[in-house]
């Protein structure tokens, strides 16, 4: 049929994938950071925001600059531009698997090979959602989390995100993830992945070693792909419940697999780990994330698809240079988790003198409050109230991370990001945001 | 080499912020200068607003995008044959389309000599494609390197008004339905840097971009290297011209040694490349002896030749050879095509003597 104009309207169209992206944003905050972001506080413009929203560090960029100039210069001269393994250049996943062998795997053998780089960790977590799961399959994510991964698995992966909430947000609970494993079977949206992030974002935690073991198990036993987001993996800056620095889920692998019963090689189908520059080297505009894993089809079929999602090849060249000088890298990282340090116990100091709750952190750029107590109501409305009252105010102009976009179960939570503004705005910021809300009707007992 | 200087000096000083989150479709300096560019070369005359440019990792980044927004799972992509290899696998591998080449009578990516009748073809195309509601993606990635001097490339763009009268379509329409793809791969020189665009006026299209965009996006180092490089116009029109002369004496050298030898090829006016017709090399005229004479060229110790085989980039006869002469030094390319002469005399004197 064609219509007068001579156009076939269906055609026309843009595919049903293309018009679900039409209707969905990608996040409920984004508007209010662009506003934020375009008039900051600063002592000049005290009635500037405080964009306390993004999961930025900006904390310590500039001791890493110079070096990074000076990589950039000399990969400038190694022939960027010309076609490359997409997977990565095998300068930068052998630093990289360096790397993690000196620090959060410390104790494993990593190989270069085993590493695929893409750009960004987004772009990783879509390549991996297309890869091990089906269109409409349900992933698990224990709740609460991170709000972007939503828009990740569904934009082009077109998968099902099933928030998981635990009995305290910052434990995992496998009674909890089977029967939601259960459910989703039951309504036909199988779960082939499980989604941890370690450590957590947003409550800035480190699950432990036991329940990070029995969630792998389980996730074993019932073959589901386990990827174990560490974007903030060297951005620990408390020591842990029972010592030793972060530890990742790669591991756990032999104990995990020992325990579900399964072999080894099974089990290294099974574990992915996700890890990047943007939060603990302060570089997100740099966009290069990888995945190590073990599953050799896997790796397989990311080379396929890498070549629609690859990082340049000058920035990846850089970054292999830069992490070849181990001392400077060494150092940068002590520096860095000392002004996460600063910085969250400038934040611990002013939710405590003012009475607010929150839930202590000890890694990322981030950690949980809990404004409940200051809701009209208990009710999620209320909470989006809230936060557009701490955004408009004029007194306040404060901006937070809601609840609801982290898939807290109840109202009144929100995410405080502390790492993407100076420490003096960082200050000014909270004593704002503390006076703001002394002055709202008395707290609810 | 000829871009160095400029890329070192954006190299030599980060501008503040650049370690920060951006707009993940392209920052504003390079989605004006592109914009710029555009207007000034092969888009003379059409309105390019920045915020119509969507950047990513690569043409392979932003054609896998546009390939997904705009087909359901399955539909069929109709291609020119001979086409690109690429394409293939950009379509089918994550957007899950259908590549279904389609063979003309005079090949089509491998660049016809004369550039008018080609653009009588491509307004014909798109009011074709116009009066049956087809999107179109033009992939321009060779615009800048057209070497042949009286001829100058002229996009898509340039003639949607004309396709779209002659197709009693509204222009309006027309703009929503063409998509134009462009990089710095080929035209710059700069493949491994990872930056492709698409130019597009569909708001739907647009909308859904700057979701994806997030899942292929340019580094802001190299974003700001580029924005370097072309903010100097004069400089890089000079450069343009260095590039196709460059191309231009690869591409004769070639051409002048296949003459020589009487081996017979498609005349080609730009891009890297020339396709042989090899076709009375083969030892039977079938895709298995074209696969046959391809590994030959490979394994034979005096040739140790790789050229891509028609049959990869769908040419509707076997015996049809892609060679790039634009990825070795012009040293080697001699040394090459020497080889290249000297095989070929040596198959035909045993196909003769058969």
């Amino acid at each position: 049929m064609i219509l007068e104009n001579g156009l076939h309207p269906v055609n026309w169209a843009l595919s049903s994938r293309g018009l679900a992206l039409n209707n969905a944003p990608m996040l409920s905050y984004l508007e209010h950071f662009l506003t934020a972001r375009a008039r900051m506080w600063s002592e000049d413009d005290p009635a500037g925001y405080s964009p306390f929203v993004l999961a930025e560090n900006r904390l310590s960029f500039h001791l890493l600059a110079p070096k990074l100039q000076e990589c950039a210069q000399r990969s400038l001269l190694k022939n960027p531009e010309r076609y490359s393994d997409w997977r990565g250049l095998l300068s930068l996943r052998t630093n990289v698997a360096q790397l993690f062998q000196r620090t959060f795997m410390q104790g494993a053998e990593v190989d270069p090979s085993s590493i695929c780089v893409s750009a960004g960790c987004g772009a990783v977590l879509d390549a991996l959602f297309f890869c091990l799961a089906a269109q409409g399959d349900s992933v698990l994510l224990p709740a609460p989390y991170y709000p972007a991964f939503d828009n990740d698995m569904k934009a082009k992966a077109q998968l099902v995100p099933t928030p998981v909430p635990m009995p305290s947000i910052t434990s995992l609970h496998v009674p909890a993830l089977e029967a939601a494993r259960q459910k989703a079977e039951s309504q036909g949206r199988p779960a082939s992945v499980l989604l941890l992030t370690n450590p957590g974002n947003p409550q800035g935690t480190v699950y432990t070693e036991q329940e990070l073991l029995d969630t792998l198990a389980w996730a074993f036993v019932h073959g589901i792909h386990v990827i174990s987001d560490e974007v903030y993996a060297l951005s620990v800056y408390h020591p842990l419940p029972g010592g030793g620095g972060f530890r990742s889920a790669a591991l756990l692998l032999a104990a995990a697999a020992a325990k579900a019963q399964v072999s080894l090689a099974e089990a290294r189908e099974l574990l992915h780990v996700v890890w990047g520059f943007s939060k603990d080297f302060c570089a997100s505009g740099f966009r290069v994330g990888c995945v190590y894993t073990q599953n050799t089809h896997l790796i397989k079929a990311l080379g396929t698809i890498s070549e629609f999602s690859s990082a340049s090849n000058l920035v990846q060249q850089s970054f292999a240079e830069l992490l070849e000088d181990v001392s400077f890298v060494d150092k940068f990282l002590a520096d860095n988790q000392f002004n996460l340090r600063s910085a969250y116990a400038t934040v611990e100091g002013a939710l405590s003198a003012a009475d607010i709750p929150f839930t202590p952190a000890c890694a990322g750029m981030f950690l949980h409050i809990d404004l409940s107590r200051y809701l009209k109501e208990e009710s999620f409305a209320a909470e989006r109230e809230l936060f557009e009252e701490m955004f408009n105010d004029p007194a306040s102009r404060v901006l937070l991370t809601p609840g609801f976009d982290c898939h807290f179960t109840s109202p009144g939570n929100y995410r405080l990001c502390f790492a993407a503004v100076s420490p003096q705005a960082l200050k000014a910021g909270l004593e704002k945001l503390t006076a703001f809300l002394s002055t709202k009707n008395a707290p609810k007992s | 080499p000829l871009l160095h200087a400029k890329l070192s000096c954006a190299l030599g000083a980060f501008p503040p912020e650049l370690e920060c989150y951006t707009n993940f479709c392209g920052t504003a300096p390079l989605r004006e200068h592109v914009a710029r560019l555009f207007e000034r070369t092969f888009m003379k005359g059409v309105e390019v607003s920045p915020e119509r440019l969507f950047f990513g990792s690569g043409c392979a980044a932003v054609l896998e995008h546009m390939f997904f927004l705009l087909g359901e799972v399955g539909a069929s992509v109709l291609i020119p044959a001979p086409h690109s290899v690429g394409f293939s696998n950009q379509l089918v591998a994550k957007a899950l389309l259908k590549a279904v080449p389609v063979h003309m009578s005079i090949p089509g990516n491998l660049e016809v000599s004369r550039l008018e009748a080609a653009r009588l073809d491509v307004q014909d195309t798109l009011a074709w494609a116009f009066q049956n509601g087809l999107h179109i993606i033009s992939d321009e990635i060779y615009a800048l390197s057209v070497f042949k001097s009286e001829e100058s490339f002229q996009s898509a763009a340039q003639l949607c008004q004309l396709a779209a009268d002659r197709a009693g379509v509204n222009l309006s329409v027309a703009e929503e339905l063409l998509h134009i793809v462009w990089g710095f791969s080929k035209d710059f020189g700069m493949a491994g840097f990872r930056v492709g665009c698409v130019f597009t006026r569909n708001q739907p299209v647009m909308k859904a971009l700057s979701n994806v965009c997030y899942f292929s996006s340019n580094s802001t180092l190299v974003q700001h290297a580029l924005c370097e490089l072309l903010s100097d116009g004069s400089s890089v029109d000079d450069f343009l011209q260095q590039s196709r002369a460059r191309l231009r004496q690869a591409y004769q050298a070639v051409a002048g040694a296949l003459s020589d030898a009487g081996i017979p090829f498609i005349p080609a006016c730009g891009g890297l490349f020339v396709s042989l017709n090899l076709r009375g090399y083969l030892r039977e005229v079938s895709f298995s002896a074209e696969q046959e004479l391809l590994e030959e060229m490979f394994e034979s110790p005096n040739t140790r030749l790789l050229l891509v085989p028609g049959q990869a980039c769908h040419f509707t006869y076997p015996g049809y050879f892609r060679l790039c002469y634009a990825s070795v030094t012009p040293d080697a390319l001699d040394c090459c095509i020497n080889k290249l002469v000297a095989f070929l005399k040596s198959k035909s004197i045993i196909v003769c003597e058969l």
